[in-house]
């Protein structure tokens, strides 16, 4: 193997780590632990045998395992952000009724005499 | 009823609103987060204040006025900016149409009135309202002004969600979605150097017209 490769498989062990350790602590569910662990599974098998890739490209008509991994790299990174995107905007909505629920709650009027 | 956004603006929301009192039954702030003395000042005005923890932008805080004027049991109520632009004696020119039945939303155009209003902000106005017409079919003399009236039925319709800057299209955009009675007012518009720097650049423009586009596409 060479050093890329032994480089990409200590940091695929690393992130296989934090992602169990994560599941445990019950910040992951079950079914995002099981995605990720398939992912940096799917990951390791290319590392390892860079001609699997090459193999599952040929059946879906990609010249090369390289391209294909970039293609399926850049889908998944699109989703994700996709996904990140949608949460934050989300998150943003229940930011500001929050922030007006509370503010509505009592008026700032406690400074100055019944000026309301 | 009137209400205020207003984010630092210590230096004229009092004037404001003691400007404001004479016309209306209540004022209500929404201190959009500020940093400085807004709430005390508004408060100190005779406005009835409710503070956000954090900064939310205009259309938030124009939000949570609504609700709480209706709360309050507004029959009308009129947005109106802090910055001191705006000149409270066209209130009764405002509310005039929803008393007499006329409209449900009162819209106050600057392009109607008289103001002294620079070049570089004319032409980028014009863009922007071409734009605005063009997506909410409504065919307006001005967008993103400020002073506007609602009854309350008016307000009871709008489903407002934009937080920021893009609320003023928004806004206009439900007016035409709900088919609520709007008419258009020329109000007077005194543009000084506090409020030009307050006001909306190039840029802002641009980042209205991203939020605009991603809430069409979602």
């Amino acid at each position: 193997m060479s050093t890329i490769q032994y480089f990409f498989i200590i940091v695929l062990i690393l992130l296989g780590y934090r992602t169990v350790v994560k599941w445990r602590s019950r910040d992951l569910r079950f079914s995002e632990f099981i995605f990720w662990m398939a992912l940096w599974t799917a990951v390791a098998i290319v590392v390892v045998y860079p001609k699997t890739s090459t193999l599952v490209a040929n059946l879906l008509g990609v010249g090369r395992g390289a391209d294909l991994v970039i293609y399926s790299s850049l889908l998944l990174i699109f989703y994700l952000l996709f996904r990140i995107f949608m949460r934050l905007k989300k998150q943003d909505t229940q930011i500001t009724k929050l922030v007006i629920d509370s503010a509505l709650k009592e008026n700032n009027n406690h400074d100055s005499k019944g000026s309301n | 009823m009137a209400v205020i956004p207003a984010y630092n603006e210590e230096k004229k929301v009092g004037e404001v609103v003691s400007a404001l009192l004479p016309y209306v039954s209540e004022v209500i702030v929404i201190d959009d987060g500020s940093s400085d003395h807004t709430a005390t000042v508004a408060s100190a005005a005779g406005a009835l204040v409710y503070r956000f923890s954090i900064n939310r932008g205009q259309g938030a805080a124009l939000r949570a006025g609504f609700k709480k004027a209706l709360e309050r049991a507004a029959d009308i109520v009129i947005t109106f900016d802090a910055d001191g632009q705006f000149d409270p004696a066209d209130i009764p020119r405002l509310v005039s149409p929803i008393i007499k039945n006329e409209a449900e939303a009162v819209l106050g155009s600057r392009n109607l009135g008289t103001n002294n209003m620079p070049t570089m902000k004319k032409v980028l106005l014009s863009g922007a309202i071409k734009l605005t017409n063009l997506i909410s079919g409504l065919s307006l003399s001005d967008t993103h002004n400020g002073l506007r009236a609602f009854s309350r039925g008016a307000l009871e319709k709008l489903n407002l969600s934009q937080d920021r800057m893009a609320h003023a299209s928004e806004i206009i955009d439900q007016i035409a979605e709900y088919k609520i009675k709007y008419v258009e007012v020329p109000v007077t518009l005194r543009y000084t150097e506090y409020s030009l720097k307050k006001g909306q650049n190039l840029f802002d423009y641009l980042k209205i017209l991203a939020d605009i586009s991603i809430k069409k596409l979602l």
